[in-house]
């Protein structure tokens, strides 16, 4: 098909097709570049700016109290005010977390389907499998992506609280020095969190293509076991109740930060609400091994 | 050395339906056609070699591995599927960059290959828009080039004219001529048109019913027997009359007389078969063998 070039002068060389030669990374390299494609499609990362306006928007009302509260603190004591009189006892990362868990759900639910049902809806998924990673490798790299950016989004307010706290403290080193366990717990807190909402997001994502109908599907799972949980308690009193309270999966998540606080007050042993955690989590996985066991077919 | 591609008594049941039943054959390096109809079994070999379906009974090997036992194998493997698999919302180059890091390629090589595998498919200015505006013809060659981007030895592509008009189909099967020859990446094309294979490849394993049916070079189909072709202006169905009767078994297409399997003595009683019949000759040449022809001796013969 080609002719060789016999022009004396001025030859134009066609490289050609040039051969791979380096090394290949395998499932290794698969699963980073499915991460970092998560993060950056649930961020709206490379593209239109309008796909960056939901995250964005809900992040920055995730941090809203933290960052209003910490310019207050600033002004206050910048102009010789008492602190004391902002009443900032409500003010720990502790409560954080009562705020924090709406603009998070709100997150999970409106951007967890990001994460799953494109790749199903363009048919893209084939093109995955057909790569040296089998489908759980890919589900899990997505959970993975997607846990990140819900970690992240928890604790960047949970530091700013943190910073506030400390500047405003009247002696800071002393603060600092009797709350050396806070930060760790609240990582603590924010992981359990994000491992939630990530997994049932993705669970319930795992059943449709239409990102809308996964989006509705979520936040009425939670704010459905919310109401359902707060309406049997109301029916119902004694220890019955304090087990169907269990059902608001929410509510129970509140009794988990508290324990990771170690300010934990609830009706039942603490180890009944990690429980729940843990069986919501490994519920979600199975969902999604179900869904995704015979996804090469 | 081991075969590129080989099956080994390779079966494959859905529930009461056996898609494959038992099939050996080994694909050589070159471009090979995998022919038959709809529900032949051509997509379930090629989802077997990928291993993305496991066989019932029997073996899949590339390169001498089963492809079964590890999904590293697929790192020299690239697929083209037959149905709409590209996302809308990104542009050409991020998309097949990304395809090369999922084939395990390190990102500064998965870009730079991106952008030539572009360009060796055709598609240089459209590489930043967004794939949805795409055409038909430029996301056939986006599937194509993904299939390419991480430099396989072998790459499988399901009907890939599909849906396409003749100019763009016309280009497509120089492309994949093109990707067997010059880049020196082996070629397993599955299609239901015998023109594409019969364009394109070297060998061709024909598939009906879950078996193979006929294999072999694709010069040597459409040369191992001769036809000969005899067009008469009238006189049509006396003349298969004195040809059947003198031991020919010609095939009547309106003024045209097929008569395969011609040995040379076999011009004398034409010859007089003409004279008797009183037919008026118009032309009379002997004409190779179309795949076409091939593949549908097979379908009647396994129909009967």
């Amino acid at each position: 098909m080609t002719t060789e070039p016999t022009a004396p002068e001025g030859q134009v060389f066609d490289l050609g097709y040039q051969r791979f030669t380096g090394e290949r990374e395998g499932l290794g390299r698969a699963m980073r570049a499915i991460w970092r494609d998560s993060y950056r499609s649930a961020l709206g990362l490379g593209r239109s700016l309008s796909s960056k306006l939901l995250p964005f928007g809900l992040i920055i009302l995730a941090l809203f109290p933290a960052v209003i509260t910490m310019v207050i603190a600033g002004f206050v004591s910048s102009f010789g005010g008492d602190l004391a009189d902002l009443e900032l006892e409500d003010f720990t990362n502790r409560a954080y977390y009562e705020f924090a868990q709406i603009p998070l759900l709100l997150f999970a639910g409106m951007l967890g389907p990001e994460m799953l049902c494109p790749d199903r809806r363009s048919g893209v998924l084939v093109l995955y499998f057909v790569r040296p990673l089998t489908p759980m490798n890919y589900v899990a790299a997505r959970w993975i992506g997607f846990f990140t950016v819900m970690l992240g989004i928890l604790m960047l307010p949970q530091v700013l609280v943190y910073l506030t706290q400390l500047v405003i403290a009247d002696n800071p080193w002393t603060w600092f020095s009797d709350h050396l366990d806070l930060m760790p717990r609240a990582a603590l807190s924010a992981v359990i969190l994000a491992m939630l909402q990530t997994t049932v997001a993705l669970a319930i994502a795992s059943f449709t293509d239409r990102r809308a109908y996964a989006a509705a599907a979520i936040l009425g799972f939670f704010f459905l076991t919310a109401a359902v949980g707060a309406v049997l308690v109301d029916v119902l009193d004694g220890t019955a109740a304090d087990w169907w309270r269990l059902v608001n999966i929410l509510g129970a998540f509140l009794q988990v930060n508290n324990w990771a606080f170690g300010v934990f007050d609830g009706a039942l042993s603490g180890y009944v609400y990690i429980a729940e955690m843990v069986v919501v989590i490994a519920a979600g996985w199975a969902v999604l091994w179900w869904r995704y066991r015979g996804a090469t077919e | 050395m081991p075969a590129l591609l080989e099956a080994e008594r390779l079966e494959k049941q859905y529930g009461p339906v056996r898609a494959l039943q038992g099939v050996s054959f080994v694909v050589e390096p070159g471009v090979t056609g995998l022919l038959g109809a709809n529900g032949a079994g051509k997509s379930t070999a090629l989802k077997l070699f990928l291993g993305l379906i496991h066989p019932t009974q029997g073996r899949a090997l590339f390169e001498g591995v089963d492809v079964a036992s590890t999904p590293l194998v697929r790192q020299r493997i690239g697929y083209m599927p037959e149905h709409d698999c590209l996302p809308s919302n990104v542009d050409a180059v991020e998309f097949l960059s990304y395809m090369a890091q999922i084939s395990g390629m390190p990102r500064h090589d998965a870009r730079v290959r991106a952008a030539d595998t572009l360009r060796h498919v055709g598609l240089d200015e459209e590489r930043y828009r967004p794939l949805g505006s795409y055409s038909t013809g430029m996301k056939q060659r986006v599937k194509l080039a993904q299939a390419l981007v991480h430099d396989p030895a072998l790459v499988l592509l399901d009907e890939p004219t599909a849906g396409l008009d003749p100019m763009g189909r016309q280009q497509m099967l120089e492309l994949i001529a093109h990707t067997g020859r010059e880049f020196g990446i082996s070629v397993v094309l599955s299609s239901h048109l015998m023109g594409d294979v019969e364009r394109t490849c070297d060998r061709v394993i024909v598939l009906d019913s879950g078996l193979v049916s006929r294999e072999g070079s694709v010069a040597g189909f459409t040369s191992e027997t001769t036809t000969l072709a005899i067009v008469v202006s009238e006189g049509a169905e006396p003349l298969a009359e004195e040809l059947r009767r003198r031991g020919l078994q010609p095939q009547v297409e309106g003024d045209v007389l097929i008569v395969e399997g011609i040995e040379d003595a076999d011009y004398d009683v034409i010859r007089d078969a003409v004279v008797a019949s009183g037919a008026l000759l118009y032309s009379m040449a002997p004409r190779q063998h179309s795949l076409t022809e091939l593949f549908r001796d097979a379908m009647v013969g396994s129909a009967s």
